[in-house]
């Protein structure tokens, strides 16, 4: 069920490439709307949930190897997914608004 | 109406045979995705622009159209093993279960070769 945001959201990756098979003219189109604020919040919300299924998907690797299912590690490999990908999040954003501004 | 519980229905009749290979390909995938999607991310992130130009020429390098073929191929199909789950587990009837399946299964065959078409006809037009 983590996944089904990103699927939908995924969609939006496979429009980008399309668009630039497709020529300069889709794909600017396809870019206004990205660059447009409500799909600059689809964007950087598309970033965060990848990255926490990312994170939490490496957690949930280790527990099928039988690692980390104690009250501690749980917990706390729980509370590295959600504030990591927060963190990651905010560090790829300032990385694009920083590339974007000079 | 039966008496019999529902354990004792499928007691005997053995296991289905089926759904440790998808199991296992949903965690085969999902390693194999790792440095993919972390490949494209920080490419992407590397670009000095977003421009038509410079996703195109980026794109037409051979080891970036390989890895965005790969990515494709593995993400579609991990995707697809996903929302299968999804409607396996929450939608109640067995009709209605199989059309979704069915309509599910069209639509990735159509997306993963929309966008497997759309790469190799950037990796392969001058």
């Amino acid at each position: 069920m983590r996944g089904a945001l990103n699927v939908v959201v995924a969609t939006i990756a496979i429009i980008v490439a399309v668009a630039v098979a497709a020529g300069p003219r889709p794909y600017a189109a396809a870019m206004r709307v990205f660059a447009s604020p409500p799909g600059r919040l689809v964007m950087v919300g598309w970033t965060f949930a990848f990255l926490y299924h990312l994170l939490n998907g490496v957690r949930h690797l280790f527990w099928d190897l039988g690692i980390g299912f104690e009250r501690t590690p749980r917990h706390a490999s729980g509370w590295l997914a959600v504030l990591g990908s927060v963190g990651l999040t905010l560090a790829v954003w300032a990385l694009i608004w920083a590339n974007h501004r000079s | 109406m039966s008496l019999r519980s529902p354990l004792g229905r499928v007691l005997g009749l053995g296991s289905a045979k089926e759904g440790t290979g998808h199991w296992l390909a949903q965690r085969v995938s999902a390693v194999a995705l790792i440095p993919l999607t972390l490949w494209f991310m920080f490419s992407l992130l590397a670009l000095p622009a977003l421009d038509y130009a410079t996703v195109r020429a980026w794109l037409s390098y051979p080891l970036s159209g390989f890895l965005a073929v790969l990515l494709i191929a593995v993400l579609t199909h991990h995707s697809y093993l996903g929302t299968m789950e999804v409607i396996e587990d929450y939608v109640p009837s067995a009709g209605s279960k199989f059309v979704s399946l069915l309509f599910l299964r069209f639509l990735y065959v159509l997306v993963g070769g929309a966008s497997l078409f759309a790469i190799l006809r950037v990796a392969f037009s001058p």
